[in-house]
């Protein structure tokens, strides 16, 4: 039936969602049959050792009927996503054998038992505690495949078909049986039936193989233990995390099913047989929700990858709660087990030694709590590295002067090394926004900007400025993984760090804000030249065109030419020179090299519809690329006021103070003017830094424009 | 023969009318850019459209835009178009999209009224003009410069006259030869191009174009 749904699954185009569906309803199905069978048996349910009859009715219903569901919803759900994985071929078969396992032995308790002759087939269904073999089957091979349905290598194969065979082996083996059957999967559900007589032949062909098979289960189970922890030693990415939820599942069983064997002879001297019967029945509940429960949703959220990142988190909690789970009840057991025993007390509490466990408890709970952490911070991350180490593998990457796209990113490597953050990041101030230019781990679609610091502190991350010359250049934030606070050690290597990374920090910005300023130059020259063409085309060239036109009209209206016509195009040819003449000036001043900047600068003035006054010492002249620099702010500060501003006067000086000339142009109009927008004031500001100068706007809305610049000319 | 004129400069707009006007063209409208244009064509079905290709809004390539819807609307309406620049592409562009009527030009062209009027006349009656620079410039640029290197001095000369759209008595009379010799010149250069003779005017300068700009 699976097997046919999953054929179905891999053929059609909604063979996938179909099987899917149908898988969740059968388990869903089986899983409600299941606990209204035990709800109906409640008053014969299967012996559990040291459980009260209430208990265990409540606890089998529960964990079968949850267990059934969560394994036929997970197999369908991966079915449905997944159908070409081979995990999704194994694992629907797998869950909907155990339902029919699980209910069959209900079925049969009922029908055989509690109210003998009231189900048809319930002796049929009794044999089908067999069905624990397949189902085994299903797990090892789960254990091999997963997560995405391939062997680690070819060379495991013989895992492959030897899991089947010793499975078979000993299903077959128990066919060979005379006593009555044990229905249950969780206890102890003895129906007045025997393997069916003629089968015990067959079994007996194998019953020679059953001490051997017992064997051989523990050596597969050593080897399918040993195959998974390879894997996950050789895995990375999101195969690593799928492992990882697996193995966690498998761990925590193998944990518990050690803890069954507890009620045993080598641990009944040190502990009290009560104590040891206690935790053996515990951990043999735990056993059924590890199978029925934990594992199942591992599987799920590994081959889903829903929350497949929490993995971590979940192994660190599990080491930390557990590890404080037991370090409380051993305190427990300790000071009132053993030193009552001391004490020669017998049975009965001793209220004191109660009060004193608690004490004891809670003095070292803290401690042990950040012992634990730290051990769990192990296992995830592995061993830190020291402050010490990160602070010189980064002084020596500054020393190598190495670039910054090597230098941040490694910063943000070796500041999470060391400090055991689920996330650095390194952003670097460039304009008024910050940039996040490196994150360890790496993230794609690195491009990102906040506008400023506070944007970042609300994501919860640690953050420290990073300072040079008291300007800021950027921050190194730092997330701890959930629920875990920055330290005082790792406070203080973040101050460590961020106070060496000054220096590259101001590189970087140096070497970005070059790279913008320069595509902004060749933006410049592009739309430069797009007018030139533009003026050249309607202005200069046109004019000729008209007096060639004016011209030929001339020869065709007779033979002396028409004298209006030739004045036509005299005049036109008049007007294309002087829109060349007008564009040349505009192109480079030839005045300003001749004169040089207070005479080009009268001539400029003179052209201006708006009154002008300029103040320049007449006769100095400068070295070349100051003069051109300067007279082109000039320029197109009085260009923009003349355009822009509705200004009825501009004042304009120039002086040379210290090796250094200024220079301010302040109009009186309506203000409002911005470097970022627009006017050709970006690319003057570029200018101006290309000579080692500045450039500064002042113009607040209704308060006129004041444009100021700073050239060396020393 | 009846024209339609556009252009957005005025000066050149009514200069132009007036120097076809005296040439005999009968103008019977003018258009400031290219939606005036194709009203104007609409209801006066001149026999010729002249037409600037910058025209407003975005001073790019509105007039070549309306030259390709007249030549789509109305078949019979010929289209000249005059440029500033040399833009071979464009040209190329019209002539493959129509069976000829279709003459493009620079505006410096019309200093020599009688050779204007003569392109003019010639699109306008089924024929095709394209400007010597163009074709200058598709000769010098095209690539298979080894086949074009085995046509004589004379041969060039004729190929050139074919690709601006001149019939062979023009070229025989522009190139002093006779109807007869130019018509042998044809037949050697499409031998030596390997291109498939025609007799239409039009497909004569579409191939040589076409052959030049590959």
């Amino acid at each position: 039936m699976a097997a046919a749904l999953t054929w179905l699954a891999s053929t059609r185009r909604h063979g996938p969602a179909i099987a899917g569906v149908s898988i969740a309803l059968l388990g869903t199905g089986l899983a409600a049959a299941t606990v209204v069978v035990a709800w109906l048996d409640r008053d014969s349910p299967p012996w559990l050792p040291g459980l009260s009859l209430g208990w265990t009715v409540a606890v089998q219903m529960v964990v079968e009927g949850l267990g059934l569901l969560t394994w036929s919803i997970v197999a369908a759900v991966i079915v449905w996503r997944q159908p070409r994985n081979r995990v999704s071929w194994v694992i629907a078969p797998t869950a909907l054998l155990g339902a029919v396992l699980v209910f069959s032995g209900h079925y049969a308790f009922h029908g055989l038992f509690v109210a003998p002759g009231s189900l048809p087939l319930a002796e049929t269904a009794a044999p089908f505690q067999l069905l624990g073999g397949p189902v085994l089957i299903g797990f090892s091979l789960l254990a091999l495949l997963f997560p995405d349905g391939h062997l680690k290598s070819p060379r495991w194969r013989p895992l492959v078909l030897l899991n089947p065979v010793v499975y078979l082996v000993d299903m077959i083996g128990r066919l060979d049986n005379p006593n009555p059957l044990n229905v249950s999967v969780f206890g102890q559900l003895i129906v007045p039936v025997t393997m069916p007589p003629s089968a015990w032949p067959i079994g007996a062909l194998l019953s020679w193989a059953g001490p051997w098979v017992g064997w051989a289960e523990v050596a597969l189970g050593i080897a399918g233990a040993t195959y998974l922890l390879l894997r996950l030693s050789q895995s990375s990415g999101d195969a690593r995390l799928q492992l990882k939820w697996f193995t966690y599942a498998v761990a925590i069983g193998a944990i518990v099913l050690l803890a069954n064997q507890a009620d045993s002879p080598l641990l009944r001297g040190v502990l009290d047989a009560n104590t040891l019967q206690a935790i053996s029945i515990w951990a043999g509940l735990a056993q059924v929700v590890v199978i029925a429960v934990l594992l199942p949703g591992a599987i799920g959220i590994a081959v889903l990858r829903y929350r497949l990142y929490d993995i971590d988190i979940v192994i660190s909690r599990t080491i930390l709660y557990g590890g404080l789970a037991v370090f409380v009840a051993g305190t427990y057991g300790i000071v009132v087990g053993g030193i009552g025993s001391l004490l020669g007390q017998r049975g009965g509490m001793n209220p004191l030694l109660t009060i004193l466990a608690i004490a004891v408890a809670a003095v070292l709970l803290e401690p042990v709590r950040a012992r634990l952490q730290g051990l769990a911070n192990i296992a995830i991350y592995g061993r830190r590295t020291s402050p010490y180490q990160v602070l010189s593998d980064f002084a020596r990457g500054i020393g190598r002067a190495e670039p910054s796209d090597v230098l941040l990113p490694r910063m943000a490597q070796l500041l999470r090394d060391g400090t055991s953050a689920a996330n650095v990041e390194v952003w670097v101030r460039v304009g008024d926004r910050l940039h996040r230019v490196a994150s360890s781990p790496p993230q794609v679609g690195l491009a990102q900007t906040v506008g400023g610091v506070d944007e970042l502190s609300r994501r919860g991350a640690a953050i420290r400025p990073v300072f040079h010359e008291g300007e800021l250049l950027g921050t190194l934030t730092l997330i701890k993984p959930r629920g875990e606070k920055i330290d005082a050690a790792e406070q203080r290597l973040l101050d460590d760090l961020a106070s060496q990374a000054g220096l590259v920090f101001s590189r970087y910005r140096l070497v970005e804000e070059l790279r913008e300023s320069r595509t902004r130059i060749v933006a410049a020259q592009d739309l430069e030249r797009r007018q030139l063409q533009r003026n050249l085309h309607d202005g200069a060239q046109q004019r000729f065109v008209n007096a060639l036109l004016a011209l030929g009209l001339s020869q065709a209206d007779g033979s002396e030419g028409s004298p209006d016509l030739l004045e036509t195009a005299t005049d036109e040819v008049k007007a294309g020179l002087a829109e060349l003449r007008n564009l040349a000036r505009g192109l480079h001043p030839a005045l300003l090299g001749e004169s040089g900047l207070h005479d080009a600068l009268v001539t400029l003035a003179d052209h201006l519809p708006i009154a002008t006054t300029l103040r320049a010492a007449p006769d100095r002249r400068y070295p070349e690329p100051v003069e051109v620099t300067a007279y082109y702010i000039v320029a197109e500060a009085l260009a923009n006021a003349a355009k822009h501003s509705g200004a009825s006067a501009i004042d304009v000086r120039i002086e040379e103070i210290g090796g250094r000339l200024r220079l301010e142009i302040a109009d009186d109009g309506v203000g409002g003017a911005d470097l970022t927008r627009g006017s050709g004031l970006i690319g003057l500001q570029d200018r101006a830094s290309a000579i080692g100068g500045t450039l500064t706007i002042q113009s607040p809305p209704g308060a006129g424009t004041v444009v100021r610049a700073e050239l060396p000319c020393g | 023969m009846r024209v339609a004129v556009a252009d957005d400069a005025v000066l050149f707009r009514e200069g132009l009318a007036r120097l076809l006007e005296t040439s005999g063209f009968d103008v019977v409208g003018r258009a400031g850019d290219a939606g005036q244009l194709l009203a104007l064509v609409e209801t006066k079905q001149p026999d010729i459209a002249i037409t600037d290709i910058r025209m407003p809004p975005s001073h790019k390539t509105e007039g070549l835009e309306a030259a390709v819807q007249i030549r789509e609307r109305h078949r019979g309406v010929a289209v000249l178009l005059l440029s500033q620049y040399v833009e071979t592409t464009h040209a190329l562009r019209l002539l493959e999209r129509g069976a000829g009527r279709i003459g493009y030009l620079l505006k410096d062209r019309v200093s020599d009224v009688g050779e204007f009027t003569d392109a003019v006349r010639r699109v306008g009656s089924g024929g095709s003009a394209i400007d010597p620079e163009v074709v200058a410039e598709l000769v010098s640029r095209r690539r298979r410069r080894d086949l074009v290197g085995d046509l004589t001095e004379r041969e060039r000369d004729v190929l050139k006259l074919m690709a601006e759209g001149r019939s062979n008595s023009a070229i025989g009379s522009l190139l002093h030869l006779s109807e007869k010799t130019v018509e042998g010149h044809v037949r050697s250069i499409f031998m030596k191009l390997e291109l498939e003779p025609t007799d239409e005017d039009h497909r004569r300068v579409l191939a040589v174009l076409t052959y030049l700009r590959a």
